[in-house]
């Protein structure tokens, strides 16, 4: 048996985001983000030039300036939300994962994780290796993706048992499913 | 005690979308009908624009004008006939034993190849709702168990409410009346 206690620290988090987040998402934030500036920019454009020259050809049709630039506007805001909504998430995962402790606990035919929330909730979870979804190894950080539990632990965390046991256990039962970052 | 044990399936969803549909239609629905608005204006603009000063660029952007007003049209429609794929079922298909004690909301969650065990206590959980065929108990904002009355395999809806209402105090809202 292989025993992990997992405490959240910064190194951990910055890492499980990296682990989670690909290179994809990461670009698709980037867009969204100029998206959201441009949205602005033609909302304030279509606002400057509503009756100067530069936009004649629409400034001539109110319905559809006041539309293009309610819907950027509108649009724009939506983003906006999102983004901090997004960032109070992001803030909230860290403060809880700084709090939780988590045990793990690693055997031939599964694991389990175990902790409780600062608000009382307490979860264990026993997963058979099929159940993995996915594991994903990045630097000296390993995270596990399972129904609905995500564990991000470092070698460091272990307790019982060796690093290179478990990596040779997981790599036994994983085959397939492990992700190399 | 109260005891219930439920399977997610199509119906489930349909109550929470029922539940929740109004602040999603209110959010997902005012860009879209601006976008449309803004596309028909501006097909409309170049046809007569175009009647006048004959140019076949113009047909390039009514088309494009035209495809765009389409694309944002089958998107209202979407948002209005359904959940638009935004929830989907659990990809794991467990089945899950929620008991309510005293203290808190137990959760046994069982599916293929694993368990999940969870202890809810009544101080945090977000809120609740009964319907006049559900229950709705949020975790979070995002978040809920969904129970239909005909779930309950020990107590019943009366018991539940019940205790609901006592746990939650004004996290607790009595919508029995609607038909959900």
């Amino acid at each position: 048996m292989i025993k992990a206690d997992v405490r959240g620290t910064k190194e951990k988090f910055r890492a499980s985001l990296r682990m989670m987040f690909t290179f994809r998402d990461r670009l698709m934030f980037i867009v969204y983000m100029a998206l959201t500036v441009i949205c602005f920019l033609v909302c304030a454009g279509f606002l400057k030039n509503a009756f100067g020259d530069k936009y004649v050809m629409f400034s001539y049709v109110p319905a559809l300036y006041i539309f293009c630039s309610a819907a950027c506007l509108v649009v724009g805001i939506r983003m906006i939300l999102r983004t901090v909504s997004l960032i109070k998430g992001w803030a909230a995962f860290k403060r809880k994962a700084s709090l939780i402790h988590r045990y793990l606990s690693f055997e031939e035919d599964g694991y389990t994780v175990s902790y409780n929330e600062e608000n009382g909730v307490s979860f264990e979870g026993r997963y058979s290796y099929p159940a993995v979804e996915k594991m994903v190894i990045y630097k000296d950080f390993i995270c596990i993706v399972a129904p609905d539990d995500s564990t991000t632990f470092s070698i460091a965390d272990i307790t019982e048992g060796t690093a290179g046991q478990l990596t040779a256990l997981l790599e036994e039962k994983l085959a397939g499913r492990i992700i190399h970052k | 005690m109260v005891r219930a044990r439920v399977k997610y399936q199509q119906h489930h969803l349909k109550a929470l979308y029922a539940l929740t549909k109004l602040s999603y239609i209110l959010k997902n629905i005012i860009s879209d009908c601006l976008w449309f608005a803004t596309s028909i204006s501006a097909v409309l603009y170049l046809l007569y624009y175009s009647r006048r000063n004959p140019d076949t660029r113009y047909t390039f952007l009514i088309v494009c004008g035209a495809l765009f007003a389409l694309w944002t049209a089958k998107d209202i429609i979407k948002i209005l006939k359904e959940d638009g794929g935004k929830m989907k079922l659990p990809a794991h298909d467990p089945v899950m034993d929620l008991s309510f004690t005293e203290d808190a909301l137990d959760d046994l969650k069982t599916g293929d190849n694993f368990t999940v065990h969870k202890v809810f206590p009544y101080s945090s959980l977000h809120h609740a709702v009964e319907t006049m065929n559900y229950f709705f108990i949020f975790i979070d904002k995002r978040r809920a168990f969904i129970i239909h009355k005909s779930e309950l395999t020990e107590g019943n809806a009366y018991e539940l409410g019940a205790l609901l209402e006592g746990k939650l105090g004004s996290r607790f809202t009595d919508k029995r009346s609607v038909d959900i």
